[in-house]
C-alpha cells in the first residue's frame, strides 16, 4: 500500500511549476518532426483536470474529435493513464491549409492520482468531447477524520 | 491547446477556440474544437461577411478538492471574416463530440465570356 504523500500547499505550488516546465520540455521535444511543414506537430497531450472527495477521485479531460471507443483507460495503484488518437477527419493531400491550430494524432498522458483506487469502481463517460472519469478510492485510502483527544 | 483568455476580470472566462481552416476545390471548411459545449450551447452565426462562433459551457465537473487543473472551463467565441470568394449563404455546419466543423461553398469563378465586337 503506497503511502499518500503529505502535500504542504505552499511546497505544492513549486512542485506543480516544476512539474509543468518538465512537461513543457517534453512537448517540446515530442513535436519535433523531421519534416515540419504546415506547423504540423506529430502529436500532443490534452489537458487534465483532477479533484478529490473524501471517497472518490474525479479526473475530466478534454478530448475534442476523440473517438471514445478508440480510448485506452488503464490503471495501476495510484497511476492512471489515459492513451488514444484524435484524428484528422480527411486526406491531407487534396486540401489547402489556410490556418492549422489545432493539434491532432496521437495522445498519452500518465497522472499519479491524490489516492489509490479501486480498478472495480471506475466509470468514465465521454460528454461534448470531454471525457470524465470517477473512481472510487479504496477504503484504506478513504480521508477518515480523526478526532483529537485533548487530554 | 491555443487558448487566450479573453475576459480574465470576470468570473467566467472566454476562450478562442483553436480552428482548422482549409480549402478544397469546392468549399472552405473550417474546423474548431469547442470540448464542453453541448448542441444546446452552440451559436453559429453570420452577418455579412463575418462568422462568428460562440458556445457556451455549463462548468460543474469538479468535485471536492481540486488536485490538478490544467483547464479552466469557460466559453468559446471567435469571430472571421469570410473572403468575398465564398458563398456564406451556402454554409453548412455539423457538430459532434465537441468538435464543430463548417463549410462554405467556393463561389464559381465568372467565367469569361467572349465579347463579340459588331464592326459598323
Amino acid at each position: 500500500m503506497a503511502l499518500i504523500p503529505w502535500r504542504n500547499r505552499a511546497r505544492g505550488g513549486l512542485f506543480d511549476l516544476q512539474d509543468r516546465v518538465n512537461r513543457m520540455f517534453d512537448d517540446l521535444f515530442r513535436g519535433f518532426s523531421p519534416m515540419p511543414w504546415a506547423q504540423e506537430r506529430l502529436d500532443w497531450a490534452p489537458a487534465l483536470n483532477i479533484s478529490e472527495t473524501d471517497g472518490a477521485v474525479r479526473v475530466t479531460a478534454e478530448l475534442p474529435g476523440v473517438d471514445p471507443q478508440k480510448v485506452d483507460i488503464s490503471l495501476t495503484e495510484d497511476v492512471l493513464t489515459i492513451h488514444g488518437e484524435k484524428k484528422a477527419k480527411h486526406e491531407e493531400k487534396e486540401r489547402d491549409y489556410h490556418r492549422v491550430e489545432r493539434c491532432y494524432g496521437s495522445f498519452t498522458r500518465t497522472v499519479r492520482l491524490p489516492a489509490v483506487v479501486d480498478a472495480d469502481k471506475v466509470e468514465a463517460t465521454f460528454k461534448d468531447g470531454v471525457l470524465t472519469i470517477n473512481m472510487a478510492k479504496r477504503e484504506e485510502a478513504k480521508t477518515r477524520k480523526v478526532r483529537v483527544e485533548v487530554k | 491547446m491555443s487558448e487566450v483568455p479573453q475576459d480574465t476580470e470576470a468570473p467566467r472566462r472566454t476562450y478562442y477556440p483553436a480552428v482548422d481552416i482549409y480549402q478544397t476545390e469546392d468549399a472552405v471548411v473550417l474546423v474548431a474544437d469547442l470540448p464542453g459545449v453541448s448542441k444546446d450551447g452552440l451559436t453559429v452565426q453570420i452577418e455579412q461577411n463575418v462568422l462568428t462562433i460562440s458556445g457556451r459551457v455549463t462548468a460543474g465537473e469538479s468535485a471536492g478538492e481540486e488536485r490538478l487543473r490544467e483547464f479552466e472551463p469557460g466559453d468559446f467565441y471567435r469571430a472571421l471574416t469570410l473572403s468575398d470568394e465564398v458563398d456564406a449563404a451556402g454554409i453548412s455546419a455539423t457538430f459532434s463530440s465537441g468538435v464543430l466543423e463548417l463549410r462554405v461553398p467556393r463561389r464559381r469563378p465568372a467565367e469569361g465570356r467572349r465579347i463579340e465586337v459588331k464592326v459598323e
